[in-house]
């Protein structure tokens, strides 16, 4: 088909679908793309909103990295508000309530959605979700007259959250059933300078709790009732799962993976011919075990995104399988790390062992200094590196790239142990503290044969 | 729910039940006593998959994981790093 005929569609106006249209009208510019969202907005960053809440970032206008007008000035047609009600694969068309609009290829970027937790008293007034840009607005305007906040969940968000509305000034408590901070994807020593930080900002955690209840008093919440008490709240920000919106997909017949994704392949190729996904409704392949996982970030869902709308635009592009450098802030205290951690490792039964130690980001003697712990996790039988986490004052975001890059190509501990590292006072120390951890652990199997 | 999204879900929430337990016994000085739902499904699941789970290869588990995560076993094509 001549890409002068083709017409573009896209579902979802997040990460993946934004840079999907961008990418297909660069390679194919003669093509018609067509994006829908439901929302009223695009091209925001949904990961600075915990920060606008803190009162880190001034305002919500900052977050926003284009304007409609610019995709219109592109020749991309942007339809805000405009909810795709179900797609007809066999007719090639989208239907917007009775409105078909026909396709050649079709880009499903529908994102996510939170898992609502089946509790008494959730759908009360004062429970908020932090995902849409506007909400968010409207929920840090109600910010300004509470008090006192309960989270409910240690995950990434609920950290971001907590440490946030308690560096507002507000009385936070952070509910989580397990016994360390984000239990299901980071280590406790990782953990643990970060508990330390949101209790010195005034974060009050609660770990080892379920929710039962959010009791309420006409029709407001008015508090959350626990396994290990009552709290009393103004507010509650549910910051559970995230689960793959897939709905429309699967309605119309698209293959959904175990993880709840669309199942795609490397071209981000769906089940169906000419129909594409990408971004959090999507699974893909995790480069160490091979399994299919989902829910990464914005830069992934872009990537993801670009590859879809390349492909779709008419120009091959492949999407490698995943390794997942990741980072954070929780509370003052930056978190990291590649692929999974030695708790993950464990669930799933993967051969390894730990290599750990602590170094320092600068000279010791350097202002700033502060201490740097890195965890490698290795296989045993090959002694290539499988994944990484780490906890610091700084440098944590880099060393994930770069772990996250070395692995990928099949680097081993030894690599690590006798790497070469830059040394400058205020931004590096004499021994970087990767190759110290990988040292630590080639010492430790030393001493065991 | 399918098969496969059924046992993943339950095998992910057992399996990480498990590990969690054991990393808190290697690092307890960082760690709470977390909540844990009691009865018969989750003893079952603790002491009867997760020993079996475990007991399996890494090399054998793997393709097991693969077969039950893609309809039909039919994995879609991306590039191996192994």
């Amino acid at each position: 088909m001549s890409n002068d005929n083709l017409r573009i569609i896209i579902i979802g106006g997040g990460a993946g679908g934004i840079s999907a249209a961008s990418t297909s009208k660069s390679v194919a510019p003669a093509a018609s793309v067509t994006v829908f969202t439901e929302f009223e907005d695009v091209a925001y960053s949904p990961c600075g909103i915990p920060f606008v809440l803190g009162k880190e970032i001034p305002d919500f206008e900052r977050l926003f990295l284009q304007t409609s007008e610019h995709y219109a000035s592109i020749g991309i047609d942007l339809r805000l508000k405009t909810a795709v009600t179900g797609i007809d694969l066999e007719g090639r068309t989208v239907s917007v309530g009775a409105d078909k609009f026909p396709w050649d290829r079709l880009i499903i970027a529908t994102g996510f959605e939170y898992e609502k937790p089946e509790i008494p008293g959730i759908d009360l007034e004062g429970i908020h979700y932090v995902k849409n840009i506007r909400r968010a607005m409207e929920f840090d305007k109600i910010l300004d007259s509470v008090k006192k906040v309960v989270v409910m969940a240690a995950t990434p968000l609920g950290i971001e959250i907590a440490g946030n509305l308690a560096h507002r000034g507000l009385e936070t408590h952070l509910v989580d059933e397990g016994a360390w901070l984000m239990s299901e994807v980071a280590d406790p020593d990782i953990m643990e300078p970060v508990q330390k930080s949101l209790e010195e900002l005034g974060t009050v955690i609660h770990f080892g709790v379920k929710v039962l209840e959010f009791r309420g008093a006409g029709g407001k919440l008015k508090s959350v009732v626990t396994t290990g008490g009552e709290i009393e709240c103004d507010v509650a920000v549910i910051a559970t799962h995230k689960k793959p919106n897939n709905r429309i997909a699967r309605e119309a017949g698209v293959e959904i993976g175990s993880t709840g994704g669309i199942m795609v392949d490397d071209h981000m190729r769906t089940s169906v011919k000419d129909v594409y996904a990408a971004g959090d409704c999507a699974e893909v392949v995790h480069g160490v075990t091979d399994i299919p996982i989902q829910g990464l970030s914005g830069s992934h869902a872009y990537s993801q995104g670009r590859v879809a709308g390349a492909n779709a635009g008419g120009v091959e592009r492949a999407y490698d399988p995943v390794f997942v450098p990741w980072g954070m802030v929780g509370g003052q205290v930056q978190i990291g790390g590649v692929s999974l951690g030695e708790t993950l490792h464990k669930a799933l039964g993967i051969p390894h062992f730990v290599a750990a130690a602590t170094g320092i980001s600068r000279a010791r003697y350097y202002p700033g200094v502060t201490r740097i712990r890195v965890k490698l996790i290795v296989d045993p039988e090959t002694h290539r590196v499988l994944g990484a986490q780490m906890s610091g004052g700084e440098g944590i975001k880099e060393r994930a790239d770069f772990l996250a890059f070395s692995i990928k190509r099949g680097a081993r501990i030894e690599d690590f142990a006798w790497m070469e590292n830059v040394y400058s006072p205020p931004i590096g120390a004499l021994m970087e503290p990767i190759a110290l951890a990988a040292q630590a652990g080639l010492a430790e199997l030393a001493k065991k044969k | 729910m399918a098969f496969g999204s059924w046992l993943r879900k339950n095998a992910e929430k057992y399996l990480m039940e498990a590990a969690r337990d054991s990393v808190a016994a290697r690092y307890p000085e960082y760690c709470a006593k977390p909540y844990r739902e009691k009865g018969l499904v989750p003893f079952l699941w603790l002491n009867v998959f997760v020993p079996v789970y475990l007991a399996v290869p890494w090399r054998v588990r793997r393709k097991i994981i693969l077969f039950t995560s893609y309809p039909g076993g039919r994995r879609p094509s991306w590039k191996k790093f192994d």
